[in-house]
């Protein structure tokens, strides 16, 4: 419980946590044997030049991963093929042969593959320097990345121009940073070497391959590649999971809490490489896990963390969980709402983490309402709901709930936030709110919206073009909001954290260059959008025409075509997961607080979803459900896992990401104002709204409300979800204390006046005060002190003005919980 | 920028135009125009005798009202007492009008006659229902207005988030219509929303913007169950978007059983002796009517007329639009989608098609005969007849299937013309698809229109007019800005026995080049109309009042003919816009195509311009004398200036004149791009402010610009105090004068002389002996120019004097005396 809450006593969460504690001391340790893995499970090693390092990895039956590569005995069974040094493999003859690898005495067999082993491929300039330049950090935007360079050399950041690159180290200032007659003395070479004085320090020394490449290279002349070089057409790591144990700080990593790591790419030749050495590793949570520059990951804290592997403009990422050491004690056998819970209890099982156990009736009640329709339940509501037995109750509740007119205003709101809807007039909120009341599908509604044609006022989602002749933006906010990922970096250079290259930017706005638009003279406010059916996007670095492509995926063919038209099929399209994922994950955050990627329109490789199984089933479901939102939430708001309890347990107190317990949620703006004027029965006028508009009612960006401000209410300048802002802060709580909206309401208010004309009886009064603000009885503390502060005054009015303030101004009215 | 930024500064404008029309509204203007303010109600019903409060500004003595067209008349017109609120010019009239019970269904536009002259101008509402007024604090589901079928309403929103509430009885089955004018009140932008509800507060129907209403909403049902009904009305924004207080919150709400179709397609032409309409969009169905239009009603600057429906005996309480003519008119036929299949026609230029693009991606062809070398114009007429229909055309000559001609919107040229004068019917015009082509053989073309955005619909009607391309002249009284304060100076006011000159400005398209003669008919009786010939764009015209003129008004068309007496298609537009929206542009107007002019009472103002004596040339001057006869009586100081400066030309203001009679002097100054030709100009009295349209004029005179004679050059000169130097100024001479030129150095330093000198015929260089005093000022003078006078013979053979100014920014250094022996002690 959060510091400041009213006290309350639990004891139905009690007795529910006392039955999984014994179930917890029940249970014991398994200790079946390890699985053990070689990786890669079949190697080619083509030409003379190519490695590939073998891993052995077990995996125990507790789900944890260890090293076995050092302890492992690598034989080639024909041992003239390849020579084997220190668990990497070298091409010596052509032909296959088996590879023996033997642990602990088990023995596994993985097939080699050598071709070309005495041809000498020479080094390409895109495929080998570049990624030894992004691996020295030599690109990055701090050192020769940075948009003037350094110290008068400049590289592309992170080498999204590799003939931009390749002329400024050969042409710019001949003769200064190679010497192709005396290589190795070239400033390309000494510099990063530091065998002279160089601002960046050293990045590698003159034995690492970073060093033999660029010197490989250089002594082939430095090159330009050829036309017809082979690309990387994708790039794997291995192991394909890694679960570590934990260290504590000061200890050394022991062998089950370190693991190597091997990164392959693959080339469109059909040809691979293990590229280790070449690559980038990051830790998105150093907490947990750290990987060093040669790929070696290990563990730290309880917790978990996602490796990302960068080679050249290509980036894989791989889950590292870590866990404590140390016997493990069984998981307990939860019982399951439905799939949800499955997935989630999967993950928590991996994570050693029990949840906490489910909330009670009025817990749930209030949380459903807010998260549901935004509103709290009123005290009719409560009664009928709490003197319910039926065991299904709370699915009714919901059932009802998601029926109800305020669900629609409440989603609404969050998609006006999302499309910019700014003002009331062309009607582009109604055309929404039409939408969402008749349940149309949510790709059906995108699709509308994205071939949107006409002008603002009578053909209103086409407002959401408003940004017409910014084909960059347009395709920024679409990826944004229906794919849930950010493409802007991509403008200006390959995305570092995700896979976003300036091709797949730029061929992503080409959707939108062949929108045109027209003012219409008849009213000069409104423009009028179309399909003018010519236009392009050119790359800005070679000028280029670029070709609509889909992001993440192909070259659309698209004839005579509106072009939108054909991105939002592809987009809608059943087997993109992009759409279906983001959506899922959209409403997933509005019931848990956090998305299972979070922020939710931040999908990248380096943020990967904390329980991926869990987005697929939930964008698989609303695939299936026909793009129906509200079977989707009902699949949510049903599974056990939203119908936790806030407090923690031993094991689930540090989790944040994977839905262990319920988390504490500071009321968005709307939703608060809103609560405010329900308890108290006096609702506020909004701009020039009619009377009893509700804030998430709101049409218009632009409100001059100080509450709204203060709380944080989008103005929907962007279509970032960080614009709803849910933090606390001291300038919110002197608002609620001193500023005159809570004191106000409940001064004009008639809530009080009516209460004490029913019933006077002081325990029935708090006692509704309590249900209609936090949706619950007082505790018998709070009971027994409050009708000694009521038996003790000289104007009962005032006191319960005083305890209604009291309940208005508690974190627990302040946060749904 | 962020998109607030550009809607605040998007907004700011329309909300200091609201505030403004506020004030006037509230008659705190400072304008001194002559003014209706407000009339009450603005809505009359057909067969009525009706009262009308006429609020007004600067009219003090009221004679007559001037209604533009037939069915209402003025019975009596009766002031008021003053009445508190009201400023000291304000007035208010109490006016008896009968409305005839075939009156027009529509907008009747007037303006009130004054002794002092004509006002600005305003309309009423003429429509079939009964009118109610609105109930007031009628703004809840709960306590709604009962209001019986076929009944109009007139409503106020008055605050920010208001709705008002009116209930119908309905039984099952029964038609509800439920027309609101707003915007079409010709009174502002208030753009209205409405919407209807079943008794459990279910939405049934809502409308906002529509094709026939414009901004208003047009919306209707048909009753499932008998019982109430709820119509609630309120400002599509809540009024968050612009202040819509004071008269532009008015609304009419026409509720009832009447038909309401959405469009009408006319088959026939003026000739005929009625015309079949289509009306399309009724809840009921498709109807056709016979309906006659008379030959010249109610034109407005579009050759458009209006027509209401009637059917079961009651009519549409708002018209149609529709454009009709000479013109043989063929209806669409479906199919029709191909222009390789189009229906036959032997239909020849010129020639009219009428339609409806009744689906979305309709295409509609049509076939037309052209002989060769004929030069034609293919134009749609649809948003300008209240349709959706955003048009594209494409013609195709049938034989070969050759794409001879195109068009989506009409050419810039077309645009920008209009938008000087008349920018909402520039918005109307901007969407309607023009082409002109030339037949180069003679055979049948075929003409295609679909929508731009391939939508369609049944109020997506279109009329489209292939015509051969022929001389046309339109005139324009220009409106004085600011735009936002009306008519003033759109209509014209002259007093007996005096002069009255306004400014036209005109459009001329494919007329011969020469001047074009324009003579105006239907002037009242004892005004005369001089007009020189129309050369340029901008021309004054002169309108005088015999000393016996009665006071009266009328409206007057007008005439022209080319150079050579061929008369000319010659149209007049004006317009009054409502509702303007930054920069600029109007959501609603109303035109005439006829200047309204009236006969004021006398003046006591003559002016005399005496005839002009030497032409003014490039960087010249010239001295206008005006003799000027003031009497008593005027509030104001009466100032002179030029009714218009020809390109180029400046003039300044005159000095306050006192009362009694003097010859004035004004300075004329040519700069050296004004354009050399003969200009009509006139000088008018500026003692009541120009929105008045009040002042005098003095008889057109024609002032002749000249080239410059003269090119000069003046170089620099250096000289020491109590010097005398020699500073020489090169020329040229660019036309032959005969000797006599006298050159003036001016713009010297205090203490500084020159002489005069003499120019010889022919000579390239003149020099000037410059002195300077002992106490002339030290320093660079750039002040330096040369007036030069120039003997000139005018046509006639009189002599007179052409005056340039020349060699502007001639320098002179001024320095000390020089030193004397230096003395011991001193610096170096």
């Amino acid at each position: 419980m959060i510091p400041g809450f009213v006290h309350r006593k639990r004891t139905d969460c009690l007795v529910s946590l006392g039955g999984l504690v014994v179930a917890l001391c029940c249970s014991t340790a398994i200790a079946d044997a390890p699985v053990i893995r070689v990786y890669p499970s079949r190697v080619t090693l083509d030409g003379a030049a190519d490695r590939q390092r073998v891993i052995v990895q077990s995996v125990s039956a507790d789900g944890r991963t260890r090293d076995l590569t050092s302890r492992a005995r690598l034989v080639a069974s024909v041992a003239h093929r390849v020579r084997i040094v220190g668990g990497v493999l070298e091409p010596l003859a052509d032909g296959a042969l088996d590879l023996v690898v033997t642990v602990d005495g088990r023995r596994l067999v993985v097939p080699v593959t050598v071709r070309h082993a005495d041809m000498t491929s020479p080094v390409r300039f895109g495929l080998d320097v570049m990624p030894v330049l992004t691996k020295g950090g030599c690109n990055s935007g701090s050192c020769h990345g940075a948009s003037r360079g350094q110290r008068g050399f400049r590289l592309s950041v992170f080498g999204f121009d590799p003939a931009g690159d390749h002329f400024r180290i050969t042409r710019e200032f001949v003769g200064r940073r190679i010497d192709l007659a005396r290589p190795a003395e070239s400033l390309l070479l000494t510099k990063p070497s530091e065998q002279v004085v160089h601002g960046g320090g050293q990045r590698f020394d003159a034995h690492s391959e970073m060093y033999r490449v660029l010197l490989k290279w250089l002594e082939q002349g430095a090159p330009r590649d050829p036309q017809d070089v082979s690309r990387v057409k994708r790039l794997e790591v291995f192991p394909s999971e890694v679960v570590l144990s934990g260290t504590r700080p000061g200890e050394d990593a022991a062998a089950e809490s370190s693991h190597r790591l091997v990164v392959r790419a693959h080339y469109d030749n059909g040809t691979d490489r293990d590229v280790t050495g070449l690559t980038v590793f990051t830790s998105t949570n150093t907490a947990s896990a750290v990987v060093s520059a040669d790929g070696v990951v290990s563990g730290q804290r309880r917790g978990e963390s996602f490796v990302m592997a960068m080679f050249g403009e290509h980036n894989v990422g791989l889950p590292v969980i870590v866990v404590p050491g140390g016997p493990v004690a069984a998981f307990p056998d939860l019982p399951v709402a439905n799939r949800v819970d499955e997935l989630i209890h999967r993950k928590l099982r991996k994570l050693r983490v029990v949840p906490s156990p489910l909330c009670d009736d009025s817990t749930f009640l209030r949380r459903v309402y807010l998260d549901t329709i935004g509103l709290l339940p009123q005290p009719s509501e409560y009664d009928r709901f709490i003197a319910d037995k039926r065991t299904d109750k709370r699915k009714r509740l919901v059932d009802e709930l998601l029926k109800r007119p305020e669900f629609t205003d409440l989603w609404v709101m969050k998609w006006a936030e999302l499309l910019q809807v700014r003002n009331v007039k062309g009607g582009f909120f109604g055309w929404l709110r039409k939408r969402l009341l008749a349940n149309v599908p949510m790709d059906r509604m995108v699709r509308e919206l994205l071939t949107a044609e006409g002008g603002f006022f009578r053909d209103p989602p086409a407002q959401y073009f408003r940004q017409v002749g910014k084909p960059k933006i347009l395709a920024e906010n679409v990826a944004q909001v229906f794919m849930g990922t950010r493409i802007q970096c991509a403008q200006c250079h390959n995305h570092p954290f995700d896979r976003w290259t300036m091709n797949d930017y730029y061929g992503f706005a080409a959707f939108f260059a062949q929108l045109g638009s027209k003012r219409n003279w008849e009213d000069t406010r409104e423009q009028i959008v179309f399909n003018k059916g010519s236009g392009e996007v050119r790359h800005p670095v070679d000028d280029r025409v670029m070709p609509p492509k889909f992001l993440g995926g192909e070259v659309p063919k698209l004839g005579r075509r509106d072009r939108r038209a054909v991105l939002a099929e592809w987009l809608t399209a059943d087997g993109n997961p992009w759409f279906s994922r983001n959506l899922a994950n959209i409403a997933w955050a509005q019931f848990f607080g956090r998305g299972i990627v979070d922020q939710v329109d931040d999908v990248r490789l380096s943020n990967p979803p904390s329980n991926p199984e869990l987005l697929d089933f939930l964008a698989n479901r609303l695939v299936a459900d026909g793009y129906d939102f509200r079977k989707l939430i009902r699949v949510i708001t049903l599974s056990f896992a939203y119908q936790r309890a806030t407090e923690p347990t031993a094991s689930n107190l540090d989790d944040r990401r994977n839905f262990s317990h319920a988390s504490f949620r500071r009321l968005r703006a709307e939703v608060l104002h809103d609560c405010l004027c329900q308890a108290t029965g006096v609702p506020s006028r909004l701009g020039g709204f009619p009377l009893g508009t509700r804030a998430v009612q709101l049409p218009v960006a632009a409100m001059s409300t100080e509450f709204l401000d203060t709380f944080g209410r989008s103005d929907r300048e962007t279509v970032c979800s960080c614009e709803v802002d849910v933090q606390p802060n001291l300038s919110q709580a002197l608002h609620l204390i001193n500023g005159a909206t809570t004191w106000g309401k409940i001064e004009r208010g008639e809530v009080l006046k009516r209460l004490m004309t029913a019933d006077d009886e002081p325990a029935t009064v708090i006692s509704a005060l309590y249900v209609r603000c936090l949706a619950r009885q007082p505790t018998v503390r709070e009971r027994t002190r409050l009708l000694a502060a009521v038996a003790a005054a000289d104007d009962r009015n005032e006191i319960y003005q005083e305890l209604f303030w009291a309940l208005l101004n508690s974190k627990e009215f302040l946060f749904n919980h | 920028m962020s998109c607030r930024g550009r809607a605040d500064r998007a907004i700011r404008p329309l909300v200091t135009v609201c505030l403004v029309l506020a004030m006037v509204s509230t008659g705190q203007a400072q304008s001194e125009a002559r003014s209706v303010v407000s009339a009450s109600p603005r809505y009359l019903q057909r067969g009525t005798v009706a009262t009308v409060l006429l609020r007004c500004a600067w009219l003090p003595s009221a004679e007559d009202i001037l209604f533009y067209s037939p069915g209402l008349v003025c019975q009596g017109l009766t002031l008021l007492e003053q009445s508190k609120g009201l400023p000291p010019d304000g007035r208010e009239y109490l006016a008896t009008i009968r409305v005839s019970a075939d009156c027009r269904i529509g907008q009747h536009r007037f303006r009130i006659r004054d002794r002092g002259g004509l006002s600005t101008l305003h309309t009423l509402y003429v429509g079939p229902l009964p009118r109610l007024a609105e109930r007031s604090r009628a703004t809840t589901f709960e306590d709604p207005q009962d209001v019986a079928l076929n009944t109009t309403v007139s409503g106020y929103i008055s605050d920010v988030g208001q709705l008002d509430w009116y209930r119908v009885m309905l039984k099952k089955g029964q038609r509800l219509n439920v027309d609101v004018q707003a915007v079409r009140m010709a009174q502002g932008l208030f753009d209205a929303h409405v919407t209807v509800f079943d008794a459990r507060a279910r939405v049934l129907a809502e409308s906002d913007d529509t094709g026939l209403g414009l901004h208003d909403p047009i919306t209707g049902l048909v009753a499932g169950t008998s019982g109430p009904y709820m119509i609630a009305i309120r400002e599509s924004g809540y009024g968050n978007e612009g202040s819509y207080k004071g008269p532009r919150g008015r609304y009419l709400l026409h509720v009832g059983t009447f038909p309401r179709p959405l469009a009408v397609i006319a088959a026939g032409r003026i000739s005929d002796k009625s015309v079949r309409m289509t009306f399309l969009g009724d809840p009921r169905g498709p109807f056709t009517q016979l309906l006659a239009v008379a030959a010249d009603r109610n034109r407005s600057v579009f050759g458009t007329t209006t027509v209401t429906p009637t059917l079961g005996g009651q009519s549409a309480p708002t018209p149609h639009p529709i454009r009709i003519n000479d013109l043989p008119t063929v209806v669409e036929a479906e199919p029709n989608d191909d222009w390789r299949k189009s229906p036959p026609s032997e239909q020849t230029v010129p020639v009219a098609f009428a339609g409806v693009i009744s689906k979305p991606g309709d295409v509609d062809t049509f076939r037309f005969r052209a002989e060769k070398g004929q030069r034609l114009k293919i134009q749609v007429y649809a948003r300008r007849l209240y349709s959706r229909l955003d048009s594209v055309l494409s013609v195709h000559r049938v034989r070969d299937g050759t794409n001879v001609a195109g068009g989506d919107d009409p050419p810039r040229r077309h645009r920008t013309s209009m938008f000087a004068y008349n920018s909402h019917h520039a918005g109307w015009f901007a969407q309607d698809a023009y082409t002109e082509m030339t037949a180069n053989e003679e055979g049948m073309y075929s003409v295609e229109v679909a929508d731009h955005l391939k939508k369609g619909g049944i109020d997506y009607h279109y009329r489209i007019e292939v015509t051969v391309i022929e001389p046309k002249l339109t005139l324009f009284v220009r409106r004085d800005p600011p735009y936002w304060r009306g008519t003033p100076g759109q209509s014209v006011s002259v007093p007996r026995g005096n002069r009255y000159a306004v400014i036209v400005e005109n459009l001329r398209e494919n007329c011969p080049e020469g001047p074009l003669s324009v003579a105006a008919v239907g002037l009242p009786p004892g005004v005369s109309l001089e007009s020189p010939g129309l050369t340029s764009r901008r021309v004054p015209m002169l309108f005088t009042a015999v000393g016996d003129a009665r006071r009266t008004a009328s409206l007057a068309r007008f005439r022209s003919s080319d150079p050579r007496g061929r008369p000319l298609d010659t149209q007049f537009e004006q317009s009054v816009f409502y509702g303007l929206n930054p920069p600029n542009y109007a959501f609603f107007g109303v035109d005439s195509e006829r200047l309204a002019v009236a006969v004021a009472e006398d003046y006591p103002v003559h002016l005399e311009l005496e005839p002009l004596g030497a032409p003014l040339v490039q960087e010249g001057e010239s001295l206008l004398k005006i003799r000027a006869r003031v009497g008593p009586g005027l509030r104001r100081k009466v100032r002179l200036s030029m009714l218009y400066t020809p390109p180029g030309i400046s003039a300044e203001l005159s000095g306050p004149l006192s009362d009694g009679e003097r010859v004035v002097e004004m300075r004329l100054e040519a700069n050296r791009e004004a354009r050399p030709g003969r200009w009509p100009i006139a000088v008018v009295s500026r003692e009541a402010t120009q929105l008045r349209g009040g002042g005098v004029s003095t008889q057109l005179r024609t002032l002749e610009v000249l080239p410059a004679f003269l090119d000069l050059v003046l170089t620099r000169a250096i000289l020491r105090r109590g010097e005398t130097v020699e500073l020489k100024a090169q020329l040229e001479q660019k036309v032959d004068f005969s000797g006599g030129a006298k050159a003036e150095l001016l713009g010297l330093p205090e203490g500084v002389t020159a002489g005069a000198v003499e120019i010889a015929t022919a000579s390239e260089s003149i020099t000037f002996r410059v002195t300077a005093g002992k106490t002339a000022p030290l320093g660079l003078h750039k002040t330096l120019f040369c007036r030069v006078s120039i003997p000139w013979r005018v046509a006639g053979g009189r002599m007179t004097t052409v005056v340039q100014r020349l060699g502007h920014g001639g320098q002179l250094r001024i320095l000390e005396t020089a030193a004397g022996p230096r003395q011991e002690g001193q610096g170096p």
